[in-house]
């Protein structure tokens, strides 16, 4: 994997234009799709810093997979994506599958619960990814990323 | 699900758990795919895995054959361990069955590969 030409954040934008969505976001969990530019921006940034190439990532509260998905582009060796509803997962698996990505894992688990009993996971991650929800509907979408090394 | 994954996994989540690790594996669908082969990566992964429920995961799934039940201490010049552990932790893959708690026997369901771990209300510890 080294050697790679780092993607371009526009052509990885571009990339991720192609990524399906939620069909009808559920209000209640406060879904909303990360938009490609967003998840470009982010997942270039963090690439630059070279916690995307070769790296293990977890993604939390995956939704539709955009960041997970832009991370397997950018060249993760493994990522795995976690989410407490099963229609976005499901959306997420169809789009690693159509996008022909095969190094990663989803898990349907409530991620508050997750992070409260952490020890096994933590360990494993090079790069934590979220873009999870802050409680309010109009925050709009500051993503959030920690390396936890 | 690969057994890369199901080495995070624990039970631990559901209230009065104590040691839910690792999860027993009961499939009833379980793929091989090829995967390709990554020695640094392997090399890297395998310090931070908890090799004994690597290998118990191999055991629940008959994929045992092979596999030692501790990590060899040369792994990382060792050719064919390495394999051994990217065909074990990436190439297997679990579509269908459960997992289980040590503890409880309380079974997670895992579906088209994703593993179910979302408790009931009761099931959840207190804060």
């Amino acid at each position: 994997m080294s050697g790679r030409r780092r993607l371009k954040r526009k052509e990885l934008e571009s990339y991720l234009q192609d990524v399906d969505v939620f069909n009808q976001p559920k209000v209640f969990l406060e879904q909303y799709p990360t938009t490609p530019h967003i998840a470009a921006c982010m997942l270039h940034t963090i690439d630059e810093n070279d916690d995307i190439e070769d790296k293990i990532i977890g993604d939390l509260g995956v939704g539709c997979g955009i960041l997970s998905i832009g991370a397997a582009m950018l060249g993760a060796s493994y990522v795995v994506g976690f989410d407490i509803d099963e229609e976005a997962l499901s959306i997420c698996h169809q789009n690693l599958t159509d996008l022909e990505i095969e190094n990663y894992d989803l898990v349907q688990i409530d991620i508050e619960t997750m992070l409260e009993n952490c020890g096994k996971f933590v360990k494993k991650f090079d790069t934590v990814v979220m873009n999870p929800p802050f409680g309010t509907k109009h925050n709009a979408g500051q993503a959030v990323w920690f390396t936890s090394r | 699900m690969k057994l890369l994954t199901h080495n995070m996994l624990t039970s631990n989540i559901i209230k009065g758990v104590k040691n839910g690790y690792p999860l027993k594996i009961a499939a009833t669908k379980v793929e091989e795919r090829e995967v390709d082969y990554n020695p640094e990566f392997i090399t890297r992964l395998l310090p931070k895995l908890d090799w004994s429920a690597v290998h118990k995961g191999a055991v629940d799934l008959n994929k045992a054959e092979g596999v030692p039940e501790s990590m060899m201490d040369d792994y990382e010049s060792n050719e064919d361990f390495l394999k051994t552990a990217h065909n074990i932790l990436l190439q297997v893959e679990i579509i269908e069955g459960n997992l289980e708690c040590p503890e409880t026997g309380r079974k997670f369901p895992i579906t088209n590969g994703i593993p179910n771990m979302l408790l009931n209300e009761d099931e959840v510890s207190e804060k």
